[in-house]
């Protein structure tokens, strides 16, 4: 207790050097901290967005699909055995079928190229971003109606209308060519606009009489409870589908996704290291010069009777209360910044660049306890390492020059 | 050149410690004139350092004048007092006279250079001067490797290289051993005869005020006695 | 030394009157230094390379193209005799420009069909603009006017189809009309690029004028100049010597406009790390801050004797400043010098990070991240740290103007 009161006053003796030492820790973890969140809500936002916008969280595929995504690889749909293997798995939150063609289209106008996606009108918004825009969905439930959804711009671009007709073309599972007239009956928005222009979305059946496949789907789209552990799932899956079935997770279908995680995680860690190692040298210099500045003190505790140990764990005490401080401050700072911009601050300058890496114009800080814990002990430790040099200092001065240097 | 050098009329000055107001200076005439030596004593606290502070431009008076050579200090502003401390007066001071980086020479020079002194001029006046104070030869060494007295001895060189009107000197050799000492007082009483420097120097050494030509007493803020003795 | 003024000398043995909180200071400040060097060399380097996998592949740093052509995707939205205005520009400016035509069409091969852009070619004039036809893995690039095709290997793969052999292209014309042509693979390009090999189909303009009927008209010219980075500069250029060029519905546009996500994304790549920087250069200033705090008060009573003497304060504090432009002028140099050791390195060996090849592969970019040294890259931060410091010596600074002689003497021996 004598050596806890010691090291407090101790730290207070230089109060200009004390706040300047914690306004530095303070700064460097909330920076990093602010940054951490910054990038988990990033790449948090980035997955959800992107997975619900085609993939899923993993996808059901004919095994030879995914390297040649042709009509011959699509499965058999419906499929009453994968049907209760999905409705009775619990960490599955909703699937559906899809068969994707890509069509040429012809507006009245305009000649194009689009990706046109089969869907199940009653069960795709469980998967994707029709969740959001319910009733789109909807003006595609009759099976017998030849109905397409086209995204905002592709509407623009094809200078077509809600009411009008495309034509679509494509070859259908024998060779030959197969067109089919669909009446646009709703635009749907997109997050990014490679979405709006990519995509079309028709019933299922639909797609099948125009490629001439009945009871066949290119993949289901599953969705899962949390997309960041799919292992477990992925064991029961392939343990249950056989050969004739796949599973793919998101991080095979979209490897960009699965390197900004990485790489986002990556720039973490090398920036918190460089702040670390920024921060040792300010917090071994502070250090130091408390122990310069009193030499003649750790003499004469030491003439006194103290071990050397002592005077290095009294050092060491200032040292932890110094980094405890400034840590609680730093992570108190960063919550207080994060909290009220976790409804999202809007870089609309930058929109237009976010979307390009996949990411929305709003960005929501997620700042995670586990995060602030691992951060906050690494700095706490290193600091500890960075003061353990001067410590050692204080201790192995001599009684008597110590204090003759008074 | 009759006006004195350094001419105190009616100086007053207080502290104030909580409630109560310590004379530092209390109503102090004093005319000191051009080539005198001047020892001031006193008992510590009795308004030694003050007069000197005062006397140096260091301090300023809250009633009566003050004027070094011809100039009225009482009205200077910080950055006028500066400036003809740096002129017109020399100081020796107790201890931390020099800057622990510098050698003896580089001392000198350094006050000289930022009097306004050509490089060649003070290049030859330093060397000058330390010959003067008898430290030729030791002109390259750092105070950390010279004595005390060598050191105050260098501390006079520096107030006596630009050649100042007064030089005022607080207890020069109250950390020096009385033989040094001894010689430190015969180093400023011969410059004060060559160069007719005009000395004004607080003490409470015996042995000094017995050589010095005028003893000036001061009790609790007042001038109490003045006075001149022959030259021994 | 002797030639070292007295105040720089006296700042210099100042700053080793305490070695290790010097050396402490100074190391800080180099790996502040050396550390936005190489980080900034980075940057401008991936930055060029975006820019240069964007619009490396035909794209162009300017366009000519009608003034719609943005908004929709209408084969009619044309520039006419555009091989004319392409050779305006080559021959009459000496500029790097070739013309591209561009249409949807449903490209079959014998097992395969696919809805592609197909792109129209100057075939003598393409490797102006692009660096595509240097990267042909098979075969040869197109010959003008030839019933001929170059597409991209994963192209290829998917159509399964391999030189010599047959493609049909189904789509229609500027006309409404029926278009259709039978070509043959002459060539099979590589980029690396996933899109681009995907989706690239090459056939020479003069075979694409005839298939999809566009009597002479185009969709673009891509012009190229030295650097993507001054394309306005072009824009000027092309505005002042081609009036014609710019009158309605023919425009000019810069890259910028053609990508715009990329120079956001650039820009908020910029001052993402502008933060991160004014960060990083904070906590080593405060550093600095509280070193040079702690040597002026260690000295208080030696500048209290100064003052004394009638030194200006000003005087005083520029000595000070002056320790802190050693210090951050060493400090510049080790930075630079190692930073640039880094960058050079790299340079040669490429950076790798976990996640990097994928996005890489998203932006047309290497999988690694190749620095390259410039002057610019290693300057900025070492000049920005240095200022920084500078500026964080202004309060110690400002504190010897505000001491008092007397006061200041009083505070007890200084160290030596």
């Amino acid at each position: 207790m004598l050596h806890l009161t010691l090291a407090w006053r101790n730290i207070w003796r230089n109060q200009q050097r004390s706040w300047l030492l914690l306004s530095a820790i303070a700064l460097g973890i909330a920076a990093t901290l602010l940054m951490t969140a910054l990038l988990r809500g990033m790449s948090h936002n980035m997955l959800e967005d992107n997975l619900q916008i085609l993939p899923g969280h993993l996808q059901i595929q004919a095994p030879a699909y995914f390297q040649d995504p042709s009509l011959q690889h699509s499965l058999r749909w419906p499929n009453t055995d994968l049907l209760e293997l999905l409705e009775a798995e619990p960490a599955v939150t909703g699937w559906t079928p899809r068969l994707v063609r890509q069509v040429m289209v012809q507006s009245e106008r305009v000649n194009s190229a689009l990706l046109l996606i089969g869907v199940d009108p009653e069960r795709d918004a469980m998967v994707s971003f029709f969740a959001e825009q319910p009733d789109l969905l909807r003006k595609l439930v009759d099976p017998n109606e030849a109905k397409v959804l086209l995204g905002r711009s592709a509407v623009k671009r094809l200078k077509t209308a809600v009411g009008r007709r495309i034509v679509v073309t494509t070859q259908d599972h024998r060779g030959d060519l197969a067109e089919s007239g669909l009446t646009v009956v709703g635009q749907f928005v997109g997050l990014f606009e490679s979405l709006e222009n990519r995509y079309a979305f028709a019933h299922i059946a639909t797609v099948q009489r125009l490629t001439g496949l009945a009871s066949s789907a290119s993949f289901i789209a599953v969705k899962t409870e949390d997309y960041s552990t799919l292992e477990g799932l992925g064991k029961r899956l392939a343990a249950a589908l056989g050969p004739d079935l796949h599973f793919i997770s998101w991080q095979q279908l979209d490897p960009y996704l699965q390197g900004i995680l990485q790489l986002m995680n990556a720039v973490v860690i090398i920036w918190a290291i460089i702040v670390f190692i920024a921060m040792a040298f300010g917090l071994i210099n502070a250090m130091a010069m408390a122990v310069f500045e009193r030499t003649a003190e750790f003499g004469l505790v030491q003439a006194l009777g103290w071990r050397p140990s002592q005077v290095v764990w009294v050092v060491m005490l200032e040292a932890m209360m110094l980094l405890i401080i400034g840590i609680s401050a730093g992570s108190l700072l960063a919550w207080a910044i994060a909290l009220p911009m976790q409804g999202g601050i809007e870089f609309d300058l930058f929109a237009e660049g976010l979307k390009a890496f996949g990411s929305r114009p709003v960005l929501y800080p997620t700042l995670i306890l586990k995060d602030v814990i691992i951060i906050d002990a690494l700095v706490l430790l290193c600091g500890l390492l960075a003061s353990l040099s001067p410590a050692l200092s204080a201790c192995r001065l001599k009684p008597t020059d110590a204090i003759r240097s008074a | 050149m009759n006006e004195p050098t350094l001419n105190m009329l009616n100086a007053s000055k207080w502290y104030h410690q909580g409630n109560s107001r310590i004379a530092g200076l209390d109503q102090v005439s004093l005319q000191l004139l051009h080539g005198e030596f001047a020892c001031l004593c006193g008992p510590s606290g009795s308004g030694k350092t003050t007069l000197l502070n005062v006397a140096g431009g260091l301090d300023q008076v809250e009633s009566g004048q003050v004027i070094v050579d011809g100039e009225h200090l009482e009205t200077m502003r910080p950055a006028q007092l500066s400036k003809l401390r740096l002129q017109r007066l020399g100081f020796v001071f107790q201890s931390l006279n020099l800057i622990p980086v510098l050698s003896a020479r580089e001392n000198v020079e350094f006050v000289m250079q930022m009097q306004g002194v050509a490089v060649s001029e003070r290049r030859t006046r330093a060397t000058e001067v330390l010959a003067q104070v008898g430290l030729a030869g030791l002109e390259d060494r750092r105070p950390g490797e010279l004595s005390g007295g060598q050191q105050q001895r260098v501390a006079v060189a520096r107030a006596i290289a630009s050649r100042p009107a007064l030089i005022l000197a607080d207890e020069p050799t109250a950390n020096l051993d009385s033989k040094t000492a001894s010689e430190l007082m015969d180093l400023l009483l011969r410059i004060n005869h060559e160069d007719r420097t005009t000395f004004l120097i607080s003490t409470h050494d015996l042995r000094i005020t017995s050589k010095a030509q005028r003893i000036l007493n001061i009790k609790d803020g007042k001038l109490v006695s003045d006075s001149r003795q022959t030259e021994a | 030394m002797t030639v070292m003024p007295l105040a720089a000398r006296l700042a210099w043995r100042n700053l080793w009157r305490r070695p290790k909180r010097t050396v402490l200071m100074l190391l800080a400040l180099a790996f502040c230094n050396g550390v936005l060097v190489l980080l900034m060399s980075l940057q401008v380097a991936t930055y060029a390379a975006i820019i240069d996998g964007t619009l490396g592949f035909g794209t162009g740093h300017v366009r000519i193209e009608h003034q719609d052509r943005q908004d929709a995707d209408d084969i009619r939205l044309s520039v006419p005799n555009i091989t004319h205005h392409s050779a305006r520009l080559r021959d009459q400016a000496g500029l790097r420009a070739s013309a591209t035509a561009r249409a949807f069409a449903l490209v079959i091969s014998e097992s395969q069909s696919l809805a592609i852009p197909v792109l129209g070619k100057e075939a003598a004039y393409e490797s102006l603009v692009s660096s595509l036809p240097n990267r042909i893995k098979h075969g040869r690039y197109l010959r003008s006017g030839a019933a001929e095709a170059v597409i991209g290997v994963r192209l290829a793969a998917q159509l399964n189809v391999e030189i010599g052999d047959e493609l049909t292209l189904l789509g229609s014309g500027m006309d409404y009309s029926l278009a259709a042509d039978v070509l043959t693979v002459v060539g099979i390009v590589e980029s690396g690029f996933d899109s681009i090999d995907r989706l690239t189909l090459h056939m020479p303009i003069e075979r694409f004028d005839l298939a999809f009927s566009m009597l002479g008209h185009g969709h673009w010219v891509s012009v190229v100049g030295d650097d993507a980075l001054r394309s306005t500069q072009l824009v000027d250029t092309l505005r002042k010597r081609f009036v014609d060029l710019q009158q309605s519905p023919i425009r000019i546009v810069d890259w910028d406009q053609l990508a715009p996500g990329l120079k956001q994304s650039i820009l908020a790549d910029i001052s993402a790390s502008f933060i991160m920087y004014l960060i990083l250069i904070l906590l080593v200033s405060f550093h600095a801050l509280n070193a040079q705090m702690m040597s002026v008060i260690e000295r208080t009573g030696e500048f209290g004797v100064s003052l004394a003497l009638g030194l200006a304060p000003g005087k005083l504090a520029r000595i000070v400043i002056l320790e802190s432009l050693f210090i951050g002028v060493a400090a510049a140099l080790i930075g630079i010098v190692i930073g640039s050791a880094v960058v050079l390195y790299l340079s040669a060996t490429g950076l790798q990070l976990p996640g990097l090849e994928a996005v890489a592969e998203r932006f047309n970019l290497p999988p690694r991240l190749y620095p390259y040294w410039s002057l610019t890259g290693a300057l900025i931060g070492p000049v920005a740290v240095t200022a920084a410091l500078l500026l964080a010596t202004v309060w110690p600074a400002q504190r010897i103007r505000n001491l008092h002689p007397i006061t200041a003497m009083k505070s007890g021996p200084c160290y030596t």
